[in-house]
């Protein structure tokens, strides 16, 4: 019964519906094929570490109302309210918020004989010995900074230090500057002054998800004072959204004469910085899934209804001793063999088309790990999609399915 | 007689309705994204003032050559506006900047707050034509003078003022007296024009202060700035003034073409005498830029709007397929009842015009459906991104392609089983 030649015959009779059945599903392939690799590219770009607890922190900013604001009093004193509020871990005083959309990126400059100069853009916060700890960041080798290191500038006139900084860089900053690893000791010219690095962050991200240097990130010892500070406070974890109220009322019981313009969870950053990725992901997740549905509840569709036509002929078989089995396996097989070929005609749509979205936009070639999955998922469904109104059609009694037209 | 033949298709439709179901469903779902993804793109990509094209320009100095980067480009210098803003020729001038301010009422009746304001020269509201509830811009003498006068959008008119006319109110910004001299309507500008660099789908900024009183009031940058070396001095504000560092979108509007072409000679001269004091290197790209290639330059169409208008219509082009063939099939199945008509005396040409009845009565069907869909759509967007509120919507031309489009898809995916049918040979059929 499983012959394919009957297969053919049978499908000589309705050329036009094979054939649209056979663009669909290979259009329906190339496209899902496709949106399933962007979509795993896309979440392996959101999920990349950020190095930091962005889940335990609080990040607030505070802008003081009046024009000759003493900065250094001020910042001491939130500082100590913030840490002796219970649920606090440790609490840093920064010049912007990492993830937040704004950071200085000033060019580090390493000259050596065995490089030659090599130029590398990455971000720089200013901090305090203090905010290793708050961030979260691992250093994995060197040393953090020390109370000593700490310097303060003024907010508005800051474009660099004299003499030479100590500095931490991620490894991957490291890694641009010195390809060989030997990053830590080395010191070099920046355009925001001399630099020495004294230790290795492990991971760190900085503060645009799409720039190739998302994970060239510096800590430089300082604070900037001015009417604007930005504080990261590191909390328990259950704590945090608590502390969030509490933290709001203190600091303005602290001084009224100041606007907290944003106080909220650090892990907030990171969804604005994916806010297009994830409706891009979430577009595309949509779109997928309802073309998959479509295509296998017109697979059904389609097969109900010609089947329900072929109910006479149906008759005939059982009549001449084929079995329900035979009836429900042979349009299972009639499907695996359209499938198939609409597969394989799909195939060379896939690469053609993954060909033309990576010239025509910013997509990585096709991960054909997705593939294979897409199609088992394509020929289950659509086996799943015939069965049933196929076993309906065999259970017909013979006698009946004869006299019906 | 078209009532008669309405209902009939309609008791034709009804017949199959899982067909009939799955094809409206899948038309209403794919017409829909296609026009989702479609009136985004299109109001993104949209070019504002395309009268002016001729005569509003953006004006491009390249002067920052330390560390190669383009987007030095796009701004200006705040010593290279001192200069350029004195000369007669443009009608209109726009330098303006993106900056954060304090704002407070008088009586301290309600808490002071932050918002965004843009520092601006009096020509940016004629210019691109602000819509005024209330009062209007100051003007040039105004600005000159100094006089702390100020534009607030409706939004915090009705924070502050009820919505109420408050042109001549008082306000506080920092810790000066402002005084209102107009409100500013709902204002749809997509892009953003005046500030492609920081600003191009973000909404109106709450206040509009002259841009006259940058050094009075220190008003600093809260958009980009391309930074560069400062000079030693005990003012760091004026010091950054003074710098090379680039941070105004800087556009100019003239009276008529030749006065643009005046305004690149005079360009040109300003460039040159510059070079003579050891700014500006040889060779740079100096030069009035039109406002399309003042778009394109910015990049401001985001590249995967275009890609998601590519995937929806290859929705469409799947469910369209997906459509013809359940509506071949069914076509196919009334091969009996056509014979029966065409038995009867029925022509040829009355069961396609019967047929043809059927498939507009489902295209209106589908493209009513697919114009809810889009709304759906465009309404779930602006909930879940905020930054697509001012492209996010469907005009009357938009509204009326949706149902265009999907009777189109319904003829299409019809055609073939429309031929085929009327072709049907009575006799095969009725034995």
């Amino acid at each position: 019964m499983l012959d394919i030649r009957l297969v053919l015959s049978a499908i000589r009779y309705s050329k036009a519906a094979v054939f649209l059945v056979i663009v669909q599903i290979a259009l329906t392939f190339a496209i899902v094929s496709n949106v399933t690799s962007i979509s795993a590219q896309l979440w392996q770009k959101m999920s990349r570490p950020t190095g930091m607890a962005v889940f335990s922190n609080i990040a607030i900013e505070s802008v003081a109302i009046e024009s000759n604001f003493n900065a250094k009093n001020a910042i001491a004193e939130d500082l100590a309210m913030i840490r002796s509020t219970p649920g606090v871990e440790s609490a840093s005083v920064l010049s912007e918020i990492p993830l937040g959309a704004s950071a200085m990126v000033p060019v580090f400059r390493s000259e050596s004989e065995k490089y030659g100069t090599i130029d590398a853009r990455g971000y720089v916060y200013l901090a305090d010995q203090y905010a290793v700890d708050t961030l979260g960041i691992n250093v994995i080798a060197g040393r953090n900074f020390n109370a000593e290191e700490i310097q303060e500038f003024e907010r508005v006139s800051f474009r660099g230090a004299h003499g030479v900084n100590p500095v931490l860089v991620t490894e991957q900053w490291g890694k641009m500057l010195f390809p060989d690893g030997d990053a830590l000791g080395q010191s070099f010219r920046t355009s925001m002054g001399m630099v020495k690095i004294i230790g290795i962050i492990e991971v760190m991200q900085g503060a645009w998800a799409d720039w190739e240097g998302f994970d060239r990130v510096a800590l430089f010892p300082g604070i900037l004072l001015g009417n604007r500070v930005e504080y990261l406070v590191r909390t328990e974890a259950n704590r945090r959204d608590a502390l969030i109220g509490e933290l709001d009322q203190k600091l303005y019981g602290l001084n009224d004469r100041r606007v907290i313009t944003s106080i909220k969870g650090q892990d907030e950053f990171l969804d604005s910085q994916y806010q297009n990725h994830s409706a891009l992901l979430t577009s595309l997740m949509v779109v997928g899934l309802i073309l998959m549905t479509f295509a296998v509840l017109g697979i059904y569709a389609l097969t109900k209804f010609n089947i329900s036509r072929q109910t006479r002929g149906i008759g005939i078989k059982r009549a001449l001793g084929a079995t329900k089995g035979m009836i429900v396996s042979y349009y299972l097989f009639e499907n695996m063999v359209i499938a198939t070929v609409g597969l394989l005609v799909g195939l060379s749509l896939v690469t053609s088309l993954n060909q033309y979205l990576v010239t025509n936009y910013d997509i990585a070639t096709i991960d054909w790990v997705y593939v294979p999955l897409v199609a088992a998922f394509y020929v289950v469904t659509g086996l799943i999609a015939v069965y049933f109104p196929a076993v309906k059609a065999a259970n017909a009694p013979a006698v009946e399915a004869i006299r019906a037209s | 007689m078209l009532i008669f033949q309405i209902r009939l298709a309609l008791a034709s439709l009804r017949k199959t309705p899982l067909i009939m179901g799955l094809v409206v469903t899948m038309i209403a779902v794919s017409v829909g994204v296609l026009m989702t993804t479609f009136s985004i793109y299109h109001f993104m990509s949209a070019v504002p003032m395309a009268d002016k094209k001729d005569t509003l320009f953006a004006v491009q100095l390249d002067t920052l050559k330390e560390w190669p980067h383009e987007t030095h480009l796009k701004m200006v210098s705040y010593k290279d506006f001192q200069n350029l803003k004195d000369n007669e020729l443009p009608i209109n001038q726009s330098a303006s900047f993106l900056s954060r301010v304090l704002v407070d009422v008088l009586d301290g009746s309600q808490r002071p707050f932050y918002v965004d304001a843009r520092v601006s020269t009096s020509g940016l509201f004629s210019m691109f034509r602000a819509p005024f509830k209330y009062g209007g811009g100051w003007d040039k003498a105004q600005e000159r003078d100094f006089q702390k006068v100020v534009v607030i959008n409706h939004e915090i008119n009705d924070k502050l003022f009820g919505g109420r006319n408050s042109v001549g109110e008082k306000l506080l910004i920092g810790d000066a007296t402002f005084e209102v001299v107009g409100v500013l309507d709902k204002w749809v500008m997509t892009p953003r024009l005046y500030d492609l660099k920081n600003t191009p789908f973000g909404e109106t900024e709450g206040v509009f202060i002259p841009f006259s009183l940058v050094e009075k009031l220190k008003l600093t940058n809260a958009g980009n700035t391309q930074e560069a070396q400062l000079a030693e001095s005990d003012d760091p504000f004026k010091a950054f003034l003074n710098s090379e560092s680039v941070w105004i979108p800087y556009w100019v509007e003239f009276a008529s073409k030749a006065d643009a072409d005046s305004y690149r000679q005079f360009l040109t001269g300003y460039v040159a005498e510059q070079q003579a004091v050891g700014r500006f290197e040889p060779g740079n790209d100096s030069r009035l830029v039109a406002i399309e290639p003042w778009l394109a330059f910015h990049e401001v169409v985001n590249e995967t709007n275009l890609l998601l208008v590519g995937l929806a219509a290859m929705f469409l082009l799947v469910c369209a397929i997906n459509v013809m063939g359940m509506l071949s099939a069914k076509s196919f199945g009334r091969f009996k009842e056509f014979s029966i008509y065409r038995a009867l005396g029925a022509s040829k040409a009355l069961l396609v015009k019967m047929q043809l009845v059927e498939v507009l009565v489902l295209g209106v069907i589908c493209g009513i459906s697919a114009v809810i869909t889009s709304l759906l759509g465009l309404e779930l967007v602006k909930a879940k991104f905020a930054h697509y509120e001012q492209v996010a919507h469907l005009n009357m031309a938009l509204l009326l392609g949706t149902i265009v489009v999907s009777i189109i898809v319904c003829l299409l995916a019809y055609l073939y089983p429309v031929l085929k049918a009327s072709q049907v040979q009575p006799v095969r059929y009725l034995k």
